[in-house]
């Protein structure tokens, strides 16, 4: 029996060795050789009656000529004719998503500082998301927060901060740990808010630490994310979490400082919150707040990649069009 | 909150200057508008329009500026005749503008005076505004700056424009101080900034004025505080310039004088009170819990069902008001009260926002109540709106009555100085703290230390240190570079993850897909206020990394391969099982695919000798009908799938891979092995063998021939050639072989020795043919 499946499969499956960058010559041999594929696959053809012959040679032969055009045998003295002017071609392959990029600078940034990665669930109690963190139901902080609440009455981290809990009571001062990834906010989507988003907290318990270090940290920290000469402004700001807060805006990338879209007209696109750890977290998870004191914050990894890329929409981030993961890493 | 520049009695230079302090120092402003810069601009109406005899572009416009007539050379293209505009005469004062930028208004604010000039040969005396050189670029967006036809001509601009000056700080900001949404409160972090004197009474309770007319009962724990005083015979209704005008500028409507009173007080003093038709309420004013199902017609007409969670002030028979929250609409004070009912109080303000958010009003009373307003913020709201009523309204008090359970005492915090400096990271001496401190009303005695009256969020010494840090200036703080200890290491997996990225993106597209979904499986964690259809959160990446693919591919993208690295969820005995997986879906030939996963793999040093594939039986109940599905195993252990699907013609191969079992198998640690460095032998066996043969099988056994011991220099590799099934139930395989020895160069007699060994092991072991 003579197959014309076969012989049909055997053009795209040789197409597909062509594309996968296989010798043509060995190629050549090894399916139009004489004791090649086809010819294995053509050996019943004598047996077949003159009818058959002649419609299912007409097939064969059709076959045959478009394998013959595409493994042509490469005549060695024309394959010693080299053009270079022919423009480049870029591969499109291998792009980082900025997000994730950024995110894992991030933790390599922050480790050369001495941090090291603490893994948390996306998926937390309500006592580590809030009420650890001094944000208890029916207080006004849980507004700055819309939330989605699973129905075994769990929580979607609102916050990266939420691993604070765990962190607590499971490591014992000096630590310094951080942890990166996706938060949900119950709201609705449009150029400068997204339901899941990401987020980079960073947390450091031990005695001696100040205000100062925190400040020095994180100038750092943006230097290196941003580039030397991104102008940042250190101001007061409220999170149940830290006292003394404070929020770090950097100046917008698109109006530079003058006011527009993207920044609401503030000229500064705020990018990540943070202080002195409150007192009482610390003492609620039995320190001696007089002793140990915490530095903490949390970046919003869009806004920064808003902010580092003059992105001007948040909803790029989540359509991973090619056209726009190849323009940034 | 909106602050009306004009209104705030303490403020820097220029809204500007004071937003800026009051960003670095107390708030973030959100929203700044200068208003009306320039000075001595006039209203004037256009009489006639001339072209300019010397210049295309300009024109000789005759203005009617009540005092006379002034004929202004202007290149506005748009001037007509009977339009009011904004006329600069001589000695007028301007925004000067950078046509070339056109925007300066924002930054900073130059002022340049009109002088008599000639344009073109023709006199001009004065110029015809565009609205940026007003400063208001911001309100309206055309060079010209045109008022209504009935506007008064010849008067000041000010008078007819409504654009003030106004700050609008971030409520975010201002969870844990109510004060901060007054002008008070405002005013006393200005005067704190600047270094001004600044400084608020502290209120006393009024006396009880006993009366049977009125009484205050209190009747759940949820109030702490009630005061209510009775006017009668009040004779005005209408309120007074200054008061609609202070209104009018903040934006609220003008009712009546008492409600105009109490809003006022609100925005002055930042604590709402609430007037009642005295008739209304009768003899007693009662805060209470509502009854199940009470019902309330508040003052914007609509009727809320109220709970027993909610508090209300009224009778004992009738709710009049919800507490903190909104007043009825039947115990209003209207134009023809004669005796009104003026009250006071202080609600445990998580059960206002519950209320406030259950009955879905947000109002200026709610926003304050919910962030917890304190003892003294409300008498002093109350004596204020008393004073104001009782003076602009004719009216005489005839009862105050008051009920309190534990009066809130301001706190008393120790003064640290030496841990204020340990938080901040600075060393100040006590009298450079308590300096600050005194310019925020603080006071001090021995070592204890009293924050303002209106001050409740100040609890302890962290509170007071951040207020000496940002009034010292956060921007005055040093940075100091630190390098943090640790007691706990990392753990691996963070990583691999980590190492998996840079492995994959050298091939594929980085994506990231949501954690919520629309498609349901077994053991599905379902939210409970999803927003559209998004109900679950996802079990496996498989279908959005599939879609994305898709999606792209169709976008004639020729080659869309992708990969995410994400967290997955499911239910397991009510225990929430998290997992991270790696997914990734390559377009194509699955032989490219697999290639794929073995490039990765090599990358993480697993060895990729000891992964084989082996085909898996869908079940019938799967919701989508793969075209094939084979588990990837390292050694006998399950570390992933590749499923091969396809859509409309193309072949799409999505591989997963559990990120757990990479981390186990991996060798965190690779050292050096040295090398053969003996030349390499290649060879290709073609076979022919039944269908049923495992392709892994066939590479163990070779591999396990011990004539090859130490010879191969890989694991064999195979190509597939299918479709021979509808001939005979056969497949062809070239099985590419590489020899090496570490000792010594292989001769051609050897190799074909070798070949020999493995052609008889495949016919004899598994009927194969060679060709």
């Amino acid at each position: 029996m003579i197959s014309i499946k076969f012989l049909n499969d055997l053009i795209s499956q040789t197409q597909s060795r062509i594309d996968n960058g296989e010798d043509i010559n060995v190629l050549h041999q090894e399916i139009l050789g004489r004791k090649g594929l086809l010819a294995h696959a053509l050996k019943d053809l004598p047996k077949l009656s003159e009818l058959e012959k002649r419609t299912v040679g007409a097939k064969v032969n059709q076959i045959k000529t478009q394998l013959i055009k595409m493994l042509p045998v490469i005549n060695p003295e024309h394959q010693n004719i080299i053009d270079l002017t022919f423009p480049m071609r870029i591969s499109p392959h291998g792009h980082e998503h900025p997000i994730e990029y950024l995110i894992s600078k991030l933790y390599q940034i922050f480790n050369n500082q001495g941090f090291v990665d603490y893994i948390s669930p996306e998926i937390e109690t309500e006592k580590s998301n809030f009420d650890a963190l001094r944000v208890p139901a029916d207080h006004p902080a849980r507004d700055m927060q819309d939330t989605f609440w699973t129905k075994n009455k769990m929580v979607m981290r609102t916050h990266t901060t939420a691993f604070q809990h765990t962190v607590l009571t499971k490591l014992v001062p000096p630590f310094a740990v951080t942890q990166g990834g996706k938060i949900f906010r119950a709201e609705a989507e449009d150029a400068t808010h997204l339901s899941e988003f990401h987020q980079f907290d960073f947390f450091a318990v031990a005695e001696n630490l100040s205000f100062k270090d925190l400040k020095g940290l994180l100038m750092h920290i943006v230097k290196q994310i941003i580039g030397d000469d991104c102008l940042i402004r250190f101001r007061p700001s409220y999170f149940p979490f830290v006292e003394p807060g404070a929020e770090l805006d950097i100046q917008c990338s698109h109006c530079q400082g003058v006011g527009c879209k993207s920044c609401g007209q503030k000229g500064w696109i705020e990018i990540l919150g943070c202080g002195m750890t409150h007192p009482e977290i610390l003492s609620s998870h039995g320190l001696d707040a007089k002793r140990y004191f915490g530095i903490a914050g949390g970046i919003g990894i869009e806004r920064l990649a808003m902010a580092k890329y003059a992105v001007d929409d948040i909803r790029e981030f989540t359509k991973n069009d090619p056209r726009f993961l190849e323009q940034i890493v | 909150m909106k602050f009306v520049y004009d209104l705030l009695k303490i403020k820097a230079s220029t809204p500007k200057e004071t937003a800026q302090l009051l960003t670095m120092h107390t708030v973030e402003v959100d929203r700044v508008v200068n208003g009306i810069v320039a000075i001595g601009v006039i209203t004037g109406k256009i009489i006639d329009v001339q072209q300019h005899p010397n210049a295309d572009r300009l024109r000789v416009v005759t203005v009617d500026i009540a005092s006379g007539m002034l004929d202004i050379v202007t290149g506005a293209p748009n001037v007509e005749v009977g339009q009011i505009v904004a006329v600069a005469p001589i000695g007028a004062q301007v925004l000067s503008i950078d046509h070339k930028i056109k925007s300066p208004v924002s930054s900073q604010a130059q002022l340049t005076t009109i002088k008599p000039s000639v344009l073109r040969g023709i006199e001009s005396p004065g110029m015809i505004c565009g609205a940026d050189e007003l400063g208001l670029s911001h309100v309206v967006d055309s060079t010209l700056y045109i008022f209504p036809n009935d506007t008064k001509i010849g008067v000041p601009i000010e008078t007819v424009i409504n654009s003030i000056g106004m700050i609008e700080t971030d409520d975010k900001g201002t969870a844990h101080r109510p004060d901060l949404l007054s002008y008070r409160g405002i005013e006393s972090e200005l005067a704190a900034i600047l270094d001004k004197p600044f400084d608020r009474v502290l209120p006393v309770l009024p006396n009880k004025i006993k009366n049977d007319q009125l009484s205050v009962q209190i009747q759940t724990g949820e109030c702490t505080l009630l005061i209510a005083a009775k006017i009668d015979n009040v004779k005005h209704h209408k309120s007074p310039p200054w008061l609609t005008d202070f209104l009018t500028k903040n934006n609220i409507n003008s009712v009546n004088l008492a409600t105009d009173i109490t809003n006022y007080v609100t925005l002055i003093e930042g604590h709402p009170t609430h007037v009642f038709d005295a008739e209304k309420v009768g003899n007693t004013l009662i805060a209470r819990k509502a009854k199940p199902s009470e019902n309330l017609v508040a003052l914007n007409h609509k009727t809320y069902r109220l709970a027993p969670s909610d508090i209300v002030l009224g009778k004992h028979s009738v709710a009049l008001d919800v507490a903190g929250v909104i007043g009825g609409i039947d115990s209003k004070v209207n134009d023809n009260t004669t005796s009104i009912v003026l009250t006071c109080a202080v609600f445990n303000p998580a059960s206002i926002r519950h209320t406030s958010r259950r009955l879905g009003v947000r109002t200026d009373a709610s926003a304050r109540f919910e962030r917890g307003l304190s003892y003294h913020s409300a008498i002093n709201g109350f004596n204020h709106c008393l004073n104001l009523i009782l003076n602009e309204s004719g009216g005489e008090l005839t009862a105050l009555d008051t009920k309190t359970s534990p009066i809130t005492v301001i706190p008393k915090i120790d003064f640290e100085p030496n841990e204020i400096n340990a938080i901040l990271g600075l060393s100040l001496s006590d009298s450079e703290q308590i300096s600050i401190l005194e310019r925020l009303n603080y006071r001090m005695s021995s070592n204890i230390i009293t924050p303002p009256w209106w001050r409740n969020d100040v609890l302890v010494t962290a509170d007071v240190a951040e207020d000496i840090g940002r009034i010292y200036g956060y921007d005055q703080i040093p940075s100091a570079s630190t390098r943090f200890a640790n007691s706990t290491n990392g753990t691996t997996l963070m990583a691999t993850i980590n190492d998996l990225r840079h492995a994959a993106v050298r091939d594929l597209y980085e994506i990231v897909t949501p954690t919520m979904t629309s498609s349901v499986f077994e053991g599905a964690i379902e939210i409970a206020n999803p927003i559209g259809n998004l109900r679950f959160v996802r079990q496996s990446l498989v279908t959005e990394v599939l879609r994305t693919a898709e999606y792209y591919s169709r976008q004639g993208n020729d080659k869309y391969n992708c990969f995410e690295i994400g967290r997955t969820y499911r239910l397991h005995n009510n225990n929430v099982i998290e997992k991270y997986r790696f997914t990734a879906c390559v377009v194509g030939d699955p032989e490219i695919a697999k290639s794929t996963i073995g490039n990765i793999l090599h990358r993480l040093h697993i060895n990729t000798s000891k992964i084989h594939f082996t085909a898996c039986p869908q079940t019938n109940s799967a919701s989508v009908k793969y075209d094939a599905v084979a588990h990837i195993n390292y050694e006998e252990i399950l570390i992933g799938h590749l499923i091969v699907h396809n859509i409309r013609g193309t072949q799409f191969c999505v591989f997963k891979l559990y990120v757990d079992k990479l981390d186990e198998y991996r060798d965190h640690h690779p050292k050096y092995q040295s090398y053969s460095k003996f030349p390499c032998v290649n060879r290709d066996i073609s076979i022919i063998v039944n269908q049923d043969v495992n392709a892994y099988d066939l590479q163990q056994s070779i591999e396990q021939l011990s004539q090859l011991h130490n010879l191969l220099d890989a694991s064999p590799t195979m190509t597939l050639f299918s479709g021979l099934e509808s001939i005979s139930n056969q497949k062809a395989i070239t099985i590419h072989l590489s020899f090496r020895s570490y000792e010594r160069t292989l001769t051609d007699s050897e190799v074909n020795q070798l070949l020999q060994t493995i052609d008889s092991m495949l016919k004899t072991n598994y009927n194969a043919t060679i060709r």
